[in-house]
């Protein structure tokens, strides 16, 4: 589980804040899940990549709900900005920690079930995980002033509600839509539309307190997660208190079906004048480049999401190329760095 | 105006092209013997699927420079501010594309969906949209030496306009206030000349090459693919220079009194993408009515870092304006440059010239492309000039590998001739101007497994085709004629279905193998589970980077079947699926299982299909051949 240190969250500055926060807390997932996304090699292991882009896609849908409540109180939601370059490894923004003030230090790493247990199934853990046996020994009400990532988001819906229609003063225009289902990304312009949308939000990331299913029914991305790690879907078990159990269809993991990444490629010196040199700045320009037409989308031109559509599948194919280029003089294949380009911003 | 004017700046660094490969052989696209090698990388004298069956398709400029700016009073500067700025493409959306226009005429590559900007890497003084535009005077023999056999050693030029653009801050830098207020319309014209192209897998530089280029003004009333102004032809054979220049094109810049002349794309280099050969001394002046050559200065080609630098364009005479005595000669006299004392290249007789802007169309049957053509004599626009059009397949290619590969014949091309129609004679307007409107038909599926027709058509003024049939090796630029790919009629379906459009499907999936890490196309499930996501990139405009496919070579009656297909599903909600041919379609074992071509049968003469597809596709084109009569 994941905490974060409570700070002031009062009046609508304090909030705008702390949705840049959030925006940037959802971006932040999104390149770990990608790598171990893109590590798996096309045609093997399809129930667990389906999974792991089934989270990573909606973790790009919570940046959007994000942006869109903090446009519609009038902030301004910065991805590309010089005051926030996420590296890996490196801690989620806010200062989250796996233990409170800990940081919670998160690699990029080709796929493995270490990966998704000891990383992504942190990132993702409820407050309250419905069935598992494996929750951490912290007394997380003991510490006032910490509060995991659903209560971040529970108080900011409260907030919200609390400051009142007064601070829905943002720019309609800057409402991101369209690609989702428009019960899951829709324009934010009342406390009635943010609350909707943070429960989007908090009920994908972790199920409702009762049930590990969304509102939508499909399962919260901890309990996907735990699926690919146990090795079984999670179903309905009327034989069990809990009512479910990771009894079902079988997940098997093929671990010859992932390319050889090496772990934490920013971390590693490529040659100079190589292939492989190139074809990582290639990836990373059009990272970048898919950064600043999410800004172009979150400032305003809403059409703009489609360019970033296709920038992201051109990122898949570069990181499949990258993943399937072996390093000379070392034993492994390169990966993305999701590093933004400088020199390369929007003009 | 154009490019070629006192106001312009040079950049100088590298371009990608990644097309992919397989589709370099027409016999690829039968679906019914088509072989899983054929999407592996070349191999030894398996040719399987040529050099880069991955590709991607993107054009993209890479690491350019402002190597040098001019300014309207004739000066030039390496210290004005934009100096060292990077001329770069997208950084917000996905790359250009290189497109060929068909298997059967690959010496006509287009590139769509580029941005071109300028900019400091924090803002942008300049940025706008690339005009689509094809290659064009691609020249084989660019780079001498050894290493430099097949396409690594060409040399082409793309010109076209960028705009409107955007202006960011144009206040700090002399020049661009001057390139803006030279540009009321927002556009600018851009040409940049392309070779040292590698095509080694492992390289650090694969899919790189050299581009050095050239951005001025332009205006509505100029073409966007060529200079009006004075085109000088080296001596020809096969379609190819036989000498050692290719070629170029000047203007005599009225307002500075100079002549700025465009060596960007004539010159050959020692190595691909190296320094200038030394062709020893150069001179660019104009021959007089009894053929004496008056120079106005020597070709500064072999100071250091000078092509790079400059692009190639020189104003002459170097060091001072044109006398009223030289302009006068100059406007009645064929440019020229000589080496020692031999023209090398030359204006045609009389001055005469006859270009087409856009040459490159897909056409719809009952579609016409209306082909601008603009004629001057010694650069000044040529009134009532007679023009004469034919059928010319001279430019086209088989598009195979060898013919004796064991993969069987390529199809016919530029058959039924029927299926395009124009006139054969034109006379230009007032300002020089004729269109050349050319009508398709449905062509009726001549090729088979590959939809449409390829088709050529030449225009040449009256004059100069008279002169060709008695010197043939002068007169003309093999590469100044129009390509078209004619579609085949295509009834959209009520209801389409994936049997029905499965050939269509499968083709994509063959010959694209990139698509296979995104979603097998030849997989309903597959397709069926990303409906939206191929309806949103089937329904993108073809001028979107992100079209599909990327090779623009989708009818339109095909592509309004898909698109039908994909977002009316069926009663389960699923794209229909309909029933499967009866009986199924046929697959046909080729004479060999292999693209085989041993290296016995190169014959010394014939370029090697392993050194890439352009050189191998011009050395397998027919002559050009000019009707005995033209109707009246």
């Amino acid at each position: 589980m994941l905490y974060l240190r409570r700070r002031k969250l009062e009046t609508v500055e304090d909030l705008r804040s702390w949705l840049l926060g959030a925006v940037r807390l959802e971006l932040s997932t999104i390149p770990p899940y990608l790598t171990a996304l893109y590590s798996i090699m096309p045609g093997t292991n399809g129930d667990i990549a389906a999974i792991v882009r089934h989270v990573a896609v909606q973790e790009m849908l919570h940046m959007c709900l994000a942006c869109n409540i903090l446009n519609a109180v009038g902030g301004r939601p910065t991805l590309n900005a010089p005051g926030f370059r996420p590296t890996y490894p490196g801690p989620l923004p806010m200062g989250i920690g796996d233990e409170p003030g800990d940081p919670f230090i998160v690699p990029l790493k080709r796929f493995s079930l270490e990966l998704v247990q000891h990383i992504f199934m942190v990132i993702e853990e409820p407050d309250d995980p419905l069935n598992f046996p494996v929750k951490r020994a912290v007394v997380a009400g003991a510490e006032p002033e910490y509060h995991t990532i659903g209560q971040f988001y529970r108080s900011l819906a409260a907030v919200i509600a609390e400051l009142g229609p007064a601070i829905f003063t943002g720019d309609p225009t800057r409402q991101v839509k369209g690609w989702f289902p428009s019960d899951e990304l829709f324009p934010v312009v009342d406390v009635a539309s943010a609350e909707r949308a943070i429960a989007v939000i908090v009920e994908q990331g972790e199920g409702t307190k009762t049930s590990p299913i969304d509102a939508e029914g499909g399962l919260a991305h901890y309990y996907l997660y735990s699926e690919i790690v146990k090795g079984r879907r999670l179903v309905k078990d009327p034989s069990v208190p809990q009512g479910y159990s990771y009894s079902g269809a079988p997940i098997v993991f093929d671990p010859s079906g992932v390319f050889p990444m090496i772990d934490n490629p920013s971390q590693v010196v490529l040659p100079s004048n190589s292939l492989v040199a190139r074809l990582a700045n290639q990836f990373d320009q059009t990272y970048t480049a898919l950064l600043n037409a999410l800004q172009a989308t979150v400032d305003g031109d809403p059409t703009q999401l489609d360019v970033a559509i296709g920038l992201m599948y051109t990122l898949r194919l570069e990181a499949q190329q990258l993943m399937a280029t072996p390093i000379p003089g070392r034993n492994g294949n390169a990966g993305p760095r999701w590093q933004f380009v400088a020199g390369y911003a929007s003009g | 105006m154009s490019y070629l004017n006192p106001i312009r700046l040079h950049f100088s660094g590298q371009f990608q092209a990644d097309p992919s490969t397989v589709n370099n052989d027409v016999r690829h696209f039968d679906n019914a013997t088509f072989q899983p090698q054929f999407q592996q990388p070349q191999s030894g004298a398996f040719m399987n699927g040529w050099w880069e069956p991955e590709g991607g398709g993107a054009f993209r400029l890479v690491g350019c420079t402002v190597s040098m700016v001019g300014y309207a009073d004739g000066t030039t500067s390496q210290t004005d501010p934009v100096v060292g700025l990077a001329v770069a493409d997208a950084n917000a959306r996905v790359a250009g594309k290189i497109v060929d226009l068909d298997p059967q005429q690959q010496l006509v590559s287009e590139i769509w969906g580029l941005i071109v900007r300028l900019t400091d890497g924090t803002s942008d003084y300049f940025a706008g949209p690339f005009d689509v535009a094809a290659f064009s005077d691609i020249w084989w023999a660019r780079a001498q030496g050894s290493g430099a056999a097949g396409d690594i050693g060409a040399g082409s030029f793309w010109q076209s306009v960028i705009g409107p653009v955007t202006w960011g801050d144009t206040s700090g830098s002399q020049f661009l206030q001057q390139l803006r207020a030279a540009a009321p319309e927002g556009v600018l014209s851009i040409k940049f000349n392309v070779d040292g192209y590698n095509m080694s897998s492992t390289a650090a530089a694969f899919t790189l090459g050299r581009i050095v280029g050239t951005i001025g003004p332009a205006s509505s009333n100029e073409p966007r693919h060529f200079v009006v102004g004075r085109q000088l032809l080296p001596q020809v054979a096969q379609g190819n220079p036989t000498g050692p220049m290719n070629f170029m094109p000047a203007v005599v810049d009225a307002s500075t009194r100079r002549v700025l002349a465009d060596f960007g794309n004539a010159l050959p280099t020692q190595r691909p993408g190296g320094a200038l050969f030394n062709l020893g001394d150069l001179e660019f002046g104009y021959l007089d009515a009894g053929n004496a050559f008056h120079s106005l200065g020597a070709v500064a080609y072999l100071q250091p870092n000078w092509y790079p630098t400059t692009a190639g364009i020189q104003a002459f005479p170097p060091a001072r304006a044109l006398t009223a005595a030289e302009l006068t000669a100059l406007a009645q006299n064929r440019v020229a440059v000589v080496q020692g004392s031999s023209p090398i290249v030359q204006e045609n007789a009389d001055g005469l010239s006859l270009r087409a802007d856009t040459f490159t169309f897909r056409l719809e049957p009952n579609e016409t492309a209306d082909v601008q053509l603009w004629a001057a004599q010694y650069g000044a626009p040529l009134p009532n000039a007679k023009v004469v059009v034919f059928a010319d397949p001279s430019g086209l290619q088989s598009g195979g590998g060898d013919p004796n590969d064991g993969l069987g014949p390529t199809p016919s091309f530029a058959t039924p001739p029927g299926a395009i129609s124009f006139p054969s004679r034109l006379q230009t307007d007032a300002q020089g101007r004729a269109t050349l409107a050319i009508t398709a038909s449905d062509p009726g599926n001549p090729r088979g497994y590959i939809d449409g027709q390829v088709y050529g058509v030449r225009y040449l003024l009256e004059t100069i085709a008279q002169s060709l049939k008695t010197d043939p090796s002068f007169g003309y630029d093999p590469s100044d004629f129009v390509s078209l790919h004619v579609f085949d009629a295509y009834a959209v379906p009520a209801e389409p279905t994936w049997y029905g459009l499965q050939p269509i499907w499968q083709q994509y999936a063959n010959l694209y193998p990139i698509m296979d890490r995104l979603l097998n196309l030849a997989s309903y499930e597959d397709v069926a589970a990303h409906a939206h996501l191929l309806a949103f990139a089937f329904g993108l405009p073809i001028g979107n980077p992100n079209h599909m496919p990327v090779t623009r070579d989708l009818s339109q009656g095909k592509r309004a079947a898909i698109l039908r297909w994909l977002t009316q599903p069926g009663p389960d909600g699923k794209p229909r699926l309909g029933q499967p041919p009866v009986p199924p379609p046929p697959t046909r074992r080729v004479a060999a299982a292999r693209a085989e071509r041993p290296t016995a049968a190169l014959s010394a003469a014939a370029p090697d299909p392993r050194e890439g597809a352009k050189v191998y596709a011009m050395s397998r084109r027919s002559a050009l051949r000019v009707p005995d009569t033209f109707d009246e």
